[in-house]
């Protein structure tokens, strides 16, 4: 009995080892996780690349499947960061230098929002505009990147660049790209006053899974200076 | 097997307190509440220890407990939520984000069908 017990053990631990190796090791046809990942410029070496003449930054980052059912106030947050797992899209490369990017566009800060502001959903983020979109293998277009979520308020979106780079490195949140007024966030849509989302409770955004590919593709969020 | 069936059991009841977890936002933002799993588990244990009575969790409750368990993560959840959540709490409490969801649902399932499957064998065996 007690090898049979062995046995049925072992055999059930192979098959789940060897469903979680495959999914690390991916299928022949998955070109995320075989070698090195490239889209255009991007890679996984190169998470960011900026684009002076077209006043553009382009960012890598991954599908998190688990907000196509989940409410979030996070657009981008960059994998390492506190809130790296938040996000309708876990980023790649860290807020620091996302943010220097913006400015070696020629982007200007906002930085007029502070974090008790995030107490009184008063304030609209300001700063720089910015144009979003995002794309991905196979897709052959650029889309705005409020295409890629599902709010039950819908509102255009204005991201706005805000800054914050001392809120940013201290509390190490790694928040790029917030879905309200942010104080923490470099960029984020003014669209929303500051911590609306959370404060009022009365819109809720989710990633919409029947645009965006499934859980884990990477992608590219293309951050364009507004003229 | 005691100490089985007590990690077991903890681990269900772990797993059901964080999808409740889940449920308030301003938590889920903050924390990663699939790391409450462990904390019940070893908090079963410990209580299991300490307490004078000595009490057992056999295939029969845990079989229970099991399928009562589902049926609440189900009731609270909904099947399409279901599939994702338990699964993304895991993968965020190991810090696993490249594990894809079908993967860790399905270790998930032979884990829990394997460990009652332990159990019962034990007990028709004793």
């Amino acid at each position: 009995m007690k090898k049979i017990l062995s046995l049925v053990l072992m055999l059930v631990l192979i098959v789940a080892v060897a469903a979680g190796c495959s999914s690390n090791s991916s299928t022949p046809t998955d070109p995320n996780t075989a070698k090195e990942f490239k889209l255009g410029d991007l890679s996984d070496s190169k998470p960011i690349v900026v684009n002076k003449e077209k006043k553009e930054v382009q960012y890598l980052a991954q599908v998190n499947g688990k907000y196509f059912t989940e409410s979030t106030r996070h657009g981008v947050v960059f994998k390492d960061g506190s809130n790296g797992e938040k996000a309708v899209l876990r980023g790649l490369a860290n807020q620091i230098d996302f943010y220097n990017a913006l400015i070696e566009i020629g982007a200007k800060p906002g930085n007029n929002i502070s974090l008790d502001d995030m107490k009184l959903t008063e304030k609209s983020v300001e700063g720089s505009k910015f144009n979003v979109f995002v794309t991905w293998e196979g897709l052959g277009k650029e889309i705005p990147f409020s295409d890629i979520l599902k709010a039950s308020e819908k509102r255009p979106m204005d991201v706005r660049f805000g800054g914050n780079l001392e809120n940013a490195t201290n509390l190490k949140t790694g928040c790029i790209l917030c879905l309200d007024s942010c104080a923490v966030g470099i960029t984020s849509d003014a669209a929303f006053k500051a911590n609306e989302i959370t404060n009022q409770k009365q819109v809720t955004i989710t990633g919409n899974g029947d645009i965006l590919p499934q859980d884990g593709t990477k992608l590219a969020v293309i951050f364009r200076l507004a003229e | 097997m005691r100490i089985f069936s007590l990690l077991y059991n903890g681990f269900i009841w772990g797993l059901l307190v964080a999808i409740i977890a889940f449920q308030n936002e301003w938590l889920e933002m903050r924390i990663s509440v699939g790391l409450i799993i462990p904390v019940i588990m070893l908090l079963v244990v410990a209580i299991a220890l300490i307490t004078k009575k000595r009490f057992e969790m056999p295939a029969g409750f845990t079989t229970l407990n099991l399928l009562v368990s589902l049926l609440a993560a189900f009731l609270i959840l909904g099947s399409k939520r279901l599939a994702v959540v338990p699964a993304a709490m895991i993968r965020e409490a190991v810090h696993r984000p490249d594990i894809g969801f079908p993967s860790i649902n399905l270790f998930l399932i032979l884990g829990l069908i394997a460990g009652l499957t332990v159990m019962w064998l034990r007990k028709l065996r004793n």
